[in-house]
């Protein structure tokens, strides 16, 4: 048992401060973030993994990292403008100061699961945020990875992110990528429809075939009943879930699913865990 | 756990044992509030410790997880942020538990050193904690604690544990208190209990008898084991219904409840000085797991009433082995719409 609280390494609860390198708006909603770390330190987090950034003064709230760790010297967030945290980063420019707990939680099978095989992609919205991570790391590790196939969905042509960076996407080898809106405008010349729409469209072969999924909470079940009759095994897909939480150390209690905890046990799960976790996909 | 030694406490004198246990310590005990309800509350004077009291309405459980505690503080100057801990906790003594709020004191430890992340502050509280406990003979209508498998005497997790006797004409009036060293830190104690006299062959004996009378009171155990199976399969059940309709949500239970230790974590800013601070929070509240987006996963009281549940007797003895709730019947004793944690076990166990 800890006798004093001078062992500062070990305190869960302390930040480490942090300098924004970069700040973009890139809709009216959402603005990117680059960070690095004062300690010189690289986050050292795999794709998927969250931290929990400080505003001085206004709070601390988890987000996904959106870059990959291959991607060394900084790492990347992007954030919608819809809470206290994430409107007060909002206001932040480069060279402000905020703090960083982490990262937290479970990633990515990216040098297990996924390993050699065919990876699907399947994100709506914000979800791209934490699944860029994954899909700039296969990327970086293209040989350990066979056919990549990426799928994003957004509500309207100007909700798209990362927009430079896919189109760099469809130029990789051996790799597909489809987007599609919910809601054309009299620009948009691509797929119109829910992200489900687009899955018809590809082929996998489904034994080879992991399944990365990250999005609004609604998405899932379409995805994954869609998924379940390509024939790709609940025991090979993945899903990121999104939970109100606090601490991000498993103490706190607010992101528990069940008996879960998804700063912990997730926020990446193996769909075919889930299956009897009643309150996963609420 | 051998008992390192026992002394003989007079009714009369634990004034004066309470007060040389102040000296060096912050002490929490049963004491009355304004209202005359009983709490456990820091004492301002050894005289306010009250041994007329069963279980305090208010738990222990703030002496390690206060109800809102300094996580750290912050100056901020030019745009940085200079981070300052809080103190070490002072040494302080956590007195007159009852053994079913000891048993809690083991579920919050279970929690909170909880690998790969171990709760510093907690811990530092724990650490810096010496826990007397108090038998009672007695048990209060809405206590269960024997029901669970707590024995009202156990003295097991204390570091030291006062047994009341009764003695003289009174014979059912307790008039002294044995007072058994257990742990190094009980033994650590020894100025405050050192001018009293070592327990004869009469006390032995008075205090072996509590014990086995108390050992003979057997009640039918609740099957713990029976009632997690259910759990699993009742979870979308129209029980849940009936349990929730009458919570208004007050979270009350929650908060008086000795295990029960979610919380919030909130900033207190003041100009250029701020403090990140942790409260008390409960699965009961709308907000606990409302997102930034207004999505909500627990959407209804339903689901909240059934996460408590879920939580005390599923969740937690899946996780740790040791059910979330002690029978110490606060929840019973505070619920406005007249919810009964038994009742509900009950109606667990029976439904078909």
């Amino acid at each position: 048992m800890a006798q004093t609280r001078s062992s500062q390494e070990k305190d869960i609860y302390r930040p480490e401060p942090a300098t924004l390198a970069k700040v973009q708006p890139v809709t009216e909603m959402e603005s990117f973030f680059e960070l690095r770390l004062d300690s010189g330190k690289e986050l050292g987090h795999m794709p998927g993994q969250f931290v929990e950034v400080s505003v001085a003064g206004i709070g601390e709230a988890p987000f996904g990292v959106s870059s990959s760790p291959t991607r060394q010297g900084s790492f990347h967030l992007l954030l919608r403008r819809v809470g206290n945290v994430s409107s007060a980063l909002h206001r932040l420019k480069a060279g402000d100061k905020v703090g960083i707990r982490g990262p937290f939680g479970k990633p990515f099978p990216v040098d297990d699961a996924m390993k050699g095989q065919d990876i699907l992609f399947i994100s709506g919205g914000i979800g791209l945020v934490p699944v860029r991570s994954v899909i700039q790391y296969v990327f970086d590790h293209r040989r350990d990875y066979g056919a990549v196939t990426i799928l994003f969905g957004t509500k309207s042509p100007a909700d798209r992110l990362f927009v430079d960076e896919t189109d760099e996407w469809k130029r990789q080898p051996d790799t597909v990528y489809l987007e599609s809106v919910d809601r054309a405008d009299a620009s948009w010349k691509g797929n119109v429809g829910v992200i489900t729409t687009l899955m018809p469209k590809i082929t996998i072969d489904p034994v080879r075939t992991v399944a990365v999924i990250c999005g609004p909470p609604i998405m899932y079940k379409f995805v994954l009943m869609e998924l379940n009759k390509m024939g790709v095994p609940s025991e090979r897909s993945y899903v990121s879930l999104e939970r109100h939480m606090k601490c991000g150390v498993g103490k706190c209690g607010h992101c528990q699913i069940n008996g879960l905890y998804a700063c912990q046990d997730g926020p990446v799960f193996r769909y075919s865990d889930l299956i009897p976790v009643r309150e996963a996909f609420r | 756990m051998m008992t390192r030694e026992i002394r003989i406490i007079p009714l009369s004198e634990m004034p004066a044992f309470v007060g040389a246990l102040m000296q060096g310590h912050k002490v929490l005990a049963p004491t009355r509030n304004d209202d005359g309800l009983c709490v456990f509350a820091w004492l301002a004077a050894p005289e306010q410790a009250d041994w007329t009291c069963g279980i305090p309405q208010v738990p222990p459980k703030q002496a390690f997880l206060p109800r809102t505690e300094i996580l750290f503080t912050y100056h901020r100057e030019k745009g940085r942020e200079t981070i300052t801990p809080p103190p070490a906790p002072e040494p302080q003594i956590a007195l007159g538990l009852h053994p079913c709020d000891v048993q809690a004191v083991k579920v919050l430890d279970a929690v909170f050193s909880a690998e790969p992340s171990p709760d510093q502050p907690y811990l530092a509280r724990r650490a810096a904690t010496t826990l007397i406990g108090r038998g009672f003979t007695e048990q209060d209508p809405l206590v269960f604690c024997r029901e669970l498998g707590i024995d009202p005497m156990d003295n097991r997790d204390c570091d030291a544990f006062l047994v009341p006797l009764a003695g003289g004409q009174a014979e059912h009036t307790t008039s002294r208190m044995a007072l058994e060293i257990l742990t190094d830190k009980g033994v650590a104690l020894r100025l405050a209990y050192d001018g009293f006299p070592k327990a004869g062959v009469e006390d032995l004996a008075a205090i072996a008898e509590a014990r086995k009378q108390s050992a003979a009171r057997g009640v039918p155990l609740l099957d713990m084991a029976v009632i997690q199976r259910r759990l699993e399969n009742i979870f979308n059940s129209d029980l849940w219904n009936r349990i929730h309709e009458p919570c208004v949500g007050c979270g009350a239970c929650a908060f008086l409840c000795p295990t029960c230790h979610c919380f919030d974590i909130q900033e207190e800013v003041m100009g250029q000085d701020g403090a990140r601070v942790r409260v008390w929070d409960t699965c009961q509240f709308d907000l606990f797991t409302r997102h930034a987006s207004g999505h909500n996963p627990r959407l209804s009281q339903k689901e909240r009433s059934r996460q408590r549940i879920m939580h005390k007797f599923s969740y937690g003895v899946g996780k740790f082995h040791i059910p979330f709730c002690v029978g110490c019947g606060r929840c019973i004793a505070v619920c406005p719409a007249h919810n009964d944690v038994r009742q509900i076990l009950k109606e667990i166990s029976d439904f078909k």
